[in-house]
């Protein structure tokens, strides 16, 4: 890579490395499928036209995540956006592999976007709360904030499936 | 344990296949549209500014200094926009997206209308939402996009009731 703009090569490297990652962040901001790839074609044409090097393959994805997070968060305050059907048929879409992961998917989903957004990036993406804060652009109080509620929630909604850790 | 199982349970949660192949061809179509050399990123919003008194009279009082390549066409034919009291700029901001503006002023040099067009999620970025303001100074991240290369048609008719309508579309290339 050595400091150069993305090749085609890295650039499909790029959607298959990170394209399920990246529908889910934003999927956690929509809770919406369309949308959520809307989204990503957004992201990646982004990637594709960036005409600044990247120091390496972290740095891609690093940056992508950030340029998902804010395309996202423009996306859900545009009024051009898709109100299509939010994930009504997610069960028969998406093959879980225990009625389990299907009752968190939809849990996950039935929180406020604000709470599922900071849950996901936490819980999926591994990130701490201050890197959370960083690329929300809110304070780490928030963070916390939001968490806790929705880990309460999910507790309530989940039962003993969800540990209140 | 629980990120174990927020893992496995979004997983198999995926984008489908065709958004996955509408994003590789990506691609594709940059390059086809370099190729050809026309509108790699079309941008249009027709825009009605609805000018109350006469405009496109001949004024120094704008700047109106252009940057990059950026032409004017006012009802076919292009024009110097300094002598139409018109300014246009472009702008990007740090993620690469990018934003035209174009304004019309009076004999006075004060803003009459502004239009713009662009990617929306620079739109949302701007500050109170005004997004004529950039016209003047810039605003948060943005910065003049000197490299811009673009094609900005005003159509300027006078309406029934003696005020101009003006339909302006910018096509990038």
């Amino acid at each position: 890579m050595g400091g150069e703009i993305v090749t085609e090569c890295e650039f499909i490297d790029a959607v298959k490395r990170n394209n399920q990652r990246l529908f889910l962040i934003a999927l956690s901001f929509t809770h919406n499928d369309k949308d959520s790839e809307d989204i990503l074609q957004n992201v990646f044409l982004k990637l594709w036209k960036y005409q600044k090097p990247f120091e390496d393959i972290a740095h891609i994805d690093k940056w992508l995540t950030r340029v998902c997070v804010n395309e996202s968060k423009n996306y859900i305050k545009s009024p051009f956006r898709k109100r299509s059907v939010p994930l009504e048929d997610a069960k028969d879409k998406y093959s879980f592999d225990y009625e389990c992961d299907y009752d968190l998917f939809r849990a996950v989903m039935s929180l406020p976007k604000k709470q599922s957004t900071v849950i996901h990036l936490f819980y999926y993406e591994d990130l701490s709360v201050k890197e959370i804060a960083d690329v929300l652009k809110i304070k780490e109080s928030a963070v916390k904030t939001r968490l806790h509620r929705a880990r309460t929630q999910l507790k309530q909604l989940l039962g003993d499936e969800w540990n209140n850790e | 344990m629980n990120k174990e199982y927020y893992k496995s349970a979004f997983s198999m949660v995926c984008p489908s296949e065709e958004a996955i192949e509408r994003v590789l061809s990506i691609t594709e179509k940059i390059k086809r549209k370099r190729i050809f050399g026309r509108k790699s990123l079309i941008i249009v919003l027709a825009v009605i500014a609805a000018l109350v008194c006469g405009t496109f009279t001949v004024n120094a009082a704008t700047d109106g200094k252009l940057f990059g390549n950026i032409r004017v066409i006012l009802n076919g034919k292009e024009v110097n926009p300094e002598e139409h009291n018109i300014k246009c700029k472009a702008y990007v901001d740090d993620e690469g997206n990018k934003i035209a503006i174009v304004g019309t002023y009076d004999s006075n040099g004060n803003l009459q209308g502004a239009c713009a067009s662009g990617n929306i999620g620079a739109f949302n970025k701007i500050h109170d939402g005004n997004y004529a303001k950039l016209l003047e100074e810039n605003v948060d991240s943005f910065s003049e996009d000197k490299d811009a290369d673009l094609d900005v048609n005003i159509d300027d008719t006078t309406t029934e009731t003696g005020g101009h309508c003006t339909n302006v579309q910018m096509d990038y290339k």
